[in-house]
């Protein structure tokens, strides 16, 4: 016990404690059995209390372990939801000092992952947001909201940028459709303006919500295909009505055409005839084909067709009096009865289409022409030809008129009209020959006979020509009389003494008198003068009655035709020729001997062409006072062209030196050399391409 | 004896360039005389002179004076063409008489479009419905101009030089290329249209508003109409091809009337309703080669310049009486140190409302001429170059003049392409009748 007692203040407080509890034990005499049990029991509550403790920070170290592996794992799953490798906080080699500190090592990490974790979520959300908004546009009807709106699981960047994509073609398509829209709107605006149909209806039709100035438009592929649709309709619509105006158009420019509308009326239409030739796409003028313009323009062509009704009268007679004026100028007067063909009144009262009479009538016209063109060169020739049988005829006349050579007023006119005329009648037979060939060549060509004025030019010819040989026949007989006559006469005389001349032909005019009755062409001085020679008037009617009444039928056909005095003279041509009396003219020129010296020779004057002889019948009429040309000739050297065709018979050596003179006039400017001539755009052109391949 | 040896010799130049003459005469009266003094009253329109045209079965000239009260009587006679060459001014009273107050010329050159052309210009016209210009020009291009607001609306680029273009209306016009090709232009789209082609350049282009038909003429000896309602495809468009004797150099519409003038001098006048056989074959009555032809506003006839500074003014109908009116006369000379100048005569232009014309030449001048009264009415000053065209607006108040070298000296360094835009003072244009211009 004394060991106990010693040892207590080093001792255990608990072995202190047990000290004192021996030392009470003793004093009470507890027996060791009790003494042992107590000792027992007190180690065994020792034991449970160090258990109990043991126990408890088991438990929270178990429970520090548990969060750190849930921390961990709580790391790892955000990780691999945002796709990131995984945070090792606890290094291998780095021993960190009790589960508390590794704990607290983990949570900022995590919280910080947590934070971007939904910060990524966030973005997620706003692009599927997006996207439903976007669909929801694009197409309505058939957008199923995501099915599985989209785990957490996976929030990674490769997933984002997928539905990033997915908003970014979204937003492309959004993007096209609008444009599309604007496009399809932007046509139908103009369809609309042109068309003259309001803008906001159409639209409105087709989708409420286009009309609105602002905020999105309905972008779904119904209304897409609904506006095309519409576009097409409304397109459809314009080139109907495009057609519609255009007919319109070339109706009324035909009307025009045919009427004459004077260019103010068509002014106002010009916006209509200008668009005959545009293509659709051309037509972009407002209200160019709106309803109520096509109707204005249907009024105006409707007017028109109506004044055509009531003007179809007047145009047809119009067109006849052309067709008329056609076929005179071209001497094929007389040849067809088509005139039965435009009866007026067969129109008047509707049997006959005034349209159709119009286009025949048209049709003649072509053909009228055409015609006049293919006789242009015969019927100048004819017209040559006729003027020279008038001289001859006026020199017949001339010549059975005994005072001619009397001197008078305007004699020497007329002497020079017979020298002329001489030459001019001497030409015909060459004149009626080419006429012959060239007739016959057309003929040939052409398959009919050549008219002029409904008679056959050929028979004409030929009846001419056998007039002109009965003329000489009667001619030479007479010829051969007159010489059986002097004979006789000689003879009377030889044996009477001689007689006084027979008296002379009543024919005293005088020649201006005599030129300007001729010139007329009336036919009863020509008879009356005629009367000179009535000795060759009872042949005459023997052989040719005939043609005396075709003849004056012909001048009653012509007459109001023709106004000029050449048809007359035609008519009158047989008798004329008849009454030719060529030993008359060869009476005459005998005494005409010494003028003929001084006439150039005839080979230089018949070269003369025909024309610059009448030509100077009109610069006679034309020039106010021929006086002063011939007053200046001898100054003025260079104007000796004009009095040499001014006055021909007193200036015939001023003729023949005018020869010289043209030859020298000539001559300082030849034509252009033979090598080809271009112009200074060719030149260019040339240049220009050389350039080009250098 | 002086008859028949001409004051003067025209020589001609290689192809019709630049022509010179020289006085070689010693006695020539006109070159050793000036010309003698006036009163001053008729100072400005001393005495005129013209010819009528010989025809060609006539071996000389006739010759008639157009005024009476010429002071010099022998001057008024022309019965030799190179005589009055000599050593007067070309716009000298030798040729048509100044109009009183005509000699005077206008002050300026108009106002000048900006954005020329930069190579030269083949033709210009105004719209007949606007003061719209279209230009054609050798740097490939149609363009259209506005030229009240002196802006440039819309320009075409060609594959080649562009030798012509007219209008269709003011929305399409038409444009005739040296690539062969005759094209439509859509204005207000830009857009263009192929009409067909010839197998040479295109070197005229008119649109006949009688017919609603486009004609072209070209340099393969043809000339074709086109219906520009058939745009969709080219064997639709061509309407017919017509032989022409020589390559087509001017061409003019009036009406259903077209004359065609080719090289070689031939001039043929068709109906645009029969165009199988031309109505008219004639020869130019110039010696020279054909360089432009415009037909009369009134139909009756038209007026042809040759490169040989002259201009011909004849008629249609055949008759004596029309023929015998036709005349010709000089201008566009020039006679410095006893060297005269002959220029070409590039352009004509009529006057809408008056029927008067200017004419321009390759020495800049733009002369105004009264046909009828055989009278000069007026000279604006010169251009920097040539006149390569002219065209007055619809309603005559402006005058569209294009100063551009004509190539007629080959190629050389010339003047910049410009458009001038000038207005027309009536007193510039009116005809005068004689009685008022010329007082005893």
């Amino acid at each position: 016990m004394g060991s106990v007692a010693k040892d207590q203040q080093q001792l255990h407080p608990c072995d202190s404690l047990l000290l004192e509890l021996n030392v009470i034990w003793d004093e009470v005499g507890e027996p060791d059995t009790v003494r042992d049990k107590t000792l027992l029991e007190l180690e065994q509550e020792c034991l449970d209390v160090y258990r109990r403790k043991v126990d408890q920070a088991n438990r929270c170290r178990a429970q520090l372990r548990q969060s750190i592996a849930e921390a961990e794992a709580e790391l790892a799953g955000i990780c691999s939801a945002i796709g990131e490798p995984p945070v090792h906080v606890r290094q291998p080699n780095q021993k960190l000092h009790g589960l508390r500190e590794e704990l607290n090592a983990i949570i900022p990490y995590l919280e910080d992952m947590r934070t971007r974790k939904a910060e990524r979520w966030n973005q997620f959300v706003h692009v599927l947001e997006e996207i439903k908004k976007i669909s929801c546009e694009i197409r309505p009807s058939d957008f199923v909201p995501f099915k599985t709106p989209v785990d957490q699981s996976d929030l990674s960047l490769r997933k984002l940028e997928e539905l990033t994509k997915e908003l970014e073609s979204l937003q492309k398509e959004k993007a096209d459709r609008v444009k599309q829209v604007m496009e399809h709107l932007n046509t139908l605006h103009s369809l609309c303006e042109v068309l003259g149909i309001d803008f906001k209806q159409t639209v409105h039709e087709v989708h409420p919500s286009l009309d609105e100035a602002e905020g999105s438009k309905n972008l779904s592929n119904t209304t897409i295909d609904r506006l095309a649709s519409a576009v097409n309709r409304l397109r459809e619509m314009k080139i109907q009505r495009m057609q519609k105006l255009q007919d319109f158009a070339s109706t009324m420019l035909e009307l025009w055409n045919l009427m004459d509308t004077p260019i103010e009326e068509q002014q106002v239409f010009q916006n209509v005839t200008c668009n005959i030739a545009a293509s659709e796409h051309e037509i972009t003028e407002p209200n160019t084909l709106s309803i109520d313009f096509l109707s204005y323009v249907e009024a105006e062509v409707l007017r028109l067709e109506q004044l055509k009704g009531t003007k179809m009268k007047d145009l047809v007679l119009k067109k006849k009096s052309e067709l008329e004026e056609h076929r005179r100028r071209a001497h094929l007067v007389g040849e067809e009865g088509y005139s039965d063909e435009f009866n007026i009144e067969a129109i008047e009262s509707g049997a006959i289409d005034p349209a159709l009479v119009l286009e025949q009538i048209e049709a003649h016209i072509a053909t009228v022409k055409d015609e006049a063109f293919s006789r242009k060169d015969i019927l100048e020739k004819v017209e040559r030809f006729l003027n020279a049988c008038e001289e001859e005829a006026w020199l017949e006349d001339y010549n059975k008129d005994d005072n001619r050579y009397n001197a008078g007023r305007g004699a020497h006119l007329t002497l020079k009209r017979a020298e002329k005329a001489r030459i001019l009648v001497n030409k015909i037979p060459g004149m009626v020959d080419l006429l012959t060939t060239k007739i016959i060549a057309w003929e040939n060509e052409r398959g009919k006979e050549f008219t002029y004025d409904g008679v056959r030019l050929l028979s004409m010819l030929d009846e001419y020509m056998i007039v002109r040989q009965e003329k000489e026949h009667e001619k030479k007989r007479q010829r051969d009389q007159k010489k059986l006559q002097d004979q006789l006469k000689a003879e009377q005389e030889a044996l009477y003494g001689s007689k006084p001349s027979p008296s002379k032909p009543q024919s005293t005019k005088m020649g201006g008198v005599n030129r300007r009755m001729s010139m007329g062409g009336g036919a009863t001085n020509r008879r009356m003068s005629m009367g000179g020679g009535a000795t060759m008037q009872v042949p005459k009617t023997d052989i040719l009655p005939s043609k005396n009444v075709r003849a004056a039928k012909r001048t009653e056909d012509i007459a109001h035709l023709s106004p000029g005095s050449r048809g007359l003279d035609i008519g009158d041509l047989p008798i004329k020729k008849l009454s030719f009396n060529a030993s008359a003219l060869r009476e005459m020129e005998t005494p005409r001997k010494p003028f003929a010296q001084i006439m150039p020779p005839p080979s230089s004057v018949s070269s003369m062409p025909v024309r610059p002889d009448t030509n100077v019948t009109d610069t006679e009429n034309r020039t106010p006072n021929p006086k002063t040309f011939r007053a200046l000739n001898p100054k003025t050297p260079m104007t000796v062209a004009a009095p040499m065709q001014l006055a021909m018979t007193p200036a015939v050596a001023n003729q023949v030196t005018a020869a010289p003179v043209s030859l020298v006039y000539e001559k300082p400017e030849p034509t252009l050399p033979e090598e080809i001539e271009y112009s200074f755009e060719e030149r260019r052109l040339a240049f220009y391409l050389s350039r080009e391949i250098a | 004896m002086l008859v028949g040896l001409p004051a003067t010799l025209v020589r001609p130049v290689r192809g019709g360039g630049v022509l010179y003459a020289k006085c070689r005469k010693k006695k020539c009266a006109k070159c050793a005389i000036p010309p003698p003094p006036f009163p001053s009253a008729e100072s400005k329109s001393p005495c005129f002179r013209f010819k009528t045209l010989r025809s060609p079965s006539i071996a000389s000239a006739t010759a008639l004076p157009f005024s009476s009260l010429s002071p010099v009587a022998d001057s008024n006679f022309e019965s030799l063409p190179e005589s009055s060459a000599a050593d007067q001014p070309d716009f000298s009273p030798h040729i048509m008489s100044d109009a009183s107050g005509a000699t005077a010329s206008a002050m300026g050159s108009g106002r000048e479009l900006a954005n020329p052309p930069s190579d030269g210009i083949s033709n210009l016209r105004f719209s007949n419905h606007s003061d719209h210009l279209l230009v054609s020009s050798w740097d490939k291009t149609v363009r259209l101009y506005d030229a009240d607001a002196n802006v440039l609306r819309r320009e075409f680029a060609h594959p080649g030089p562009v030798l012509d273009c007219c209008f269709h209306d003011d929305s399409s016009g038409f444009s005739a290329g040296a690539d062969h090709t005759v094209r439509r232009l859509a204005f207000a789209s830009s857009k263009e249209d192929i009409l067909g082609h010839h197998d040479a350049p295109v070197r005229c282009v008119e649109y006949s508003y009688a017919a609603g038909q486009v004609v072209t003429g070209s340099w393969d000896k043809t000339i074709k109409c086109w219906d520009p309602r058939g745009v969709s495809g080219p064997e639709r468009t061509l309407v017919g091809t017509y032989a022409q004797p020589e390559r087509v150099y001017s061409m003019s519409l009036v009406g259903n009337r077209l004359v065609v003038a080719t090289a070689g001098r031939h001039v043929n006048i068709y109906d645009l309703r029969n165009m199988s056989q031309p109505e008219q074959k004639r020869d130019s009555s110039l010696k020279y080669q054909t360089r432009c032809v415009r037909c009369f506003p009134n139909g009756t006839g038209y007026a042809l310049s040759s490169v040989e500074g002259r201009v011909s003014m004849e008629f249609f109908d055949l008759s004596e009486s029309a023929q015998s009116k036709k005349y010709a006369f000089k201008c566009h000379r020039k006679s410095e140190s006893g060297r005269d100048t002959v220029y070409p005569v590039n352009a004509i232009a009529f006057h809408p409302i008056y029927g008067t014309f200017a004419t321009g030449g390759c020495d800049g001048f733009v002369n105004v001429w009264d046909g009828t009264n055989k009278k000069r009415l007026y000279q604006y000053s010169k251009y920097a170059t040539s006149i390569a065209a002219l065209s007055f607006s619809k309603d005559g108040h402006l005058l569209a003049v294009a100063s551009s070298y004509t190539y007629e000296e080959g190629e050389k360094s010339h003047e910049p392409d410009s458009i001038f835009i000038r207005g027309v003072n009536e007193v510039e244009v009116k005809p005068k009748p004689k009685a008022l211009a010329a007082p005893q």
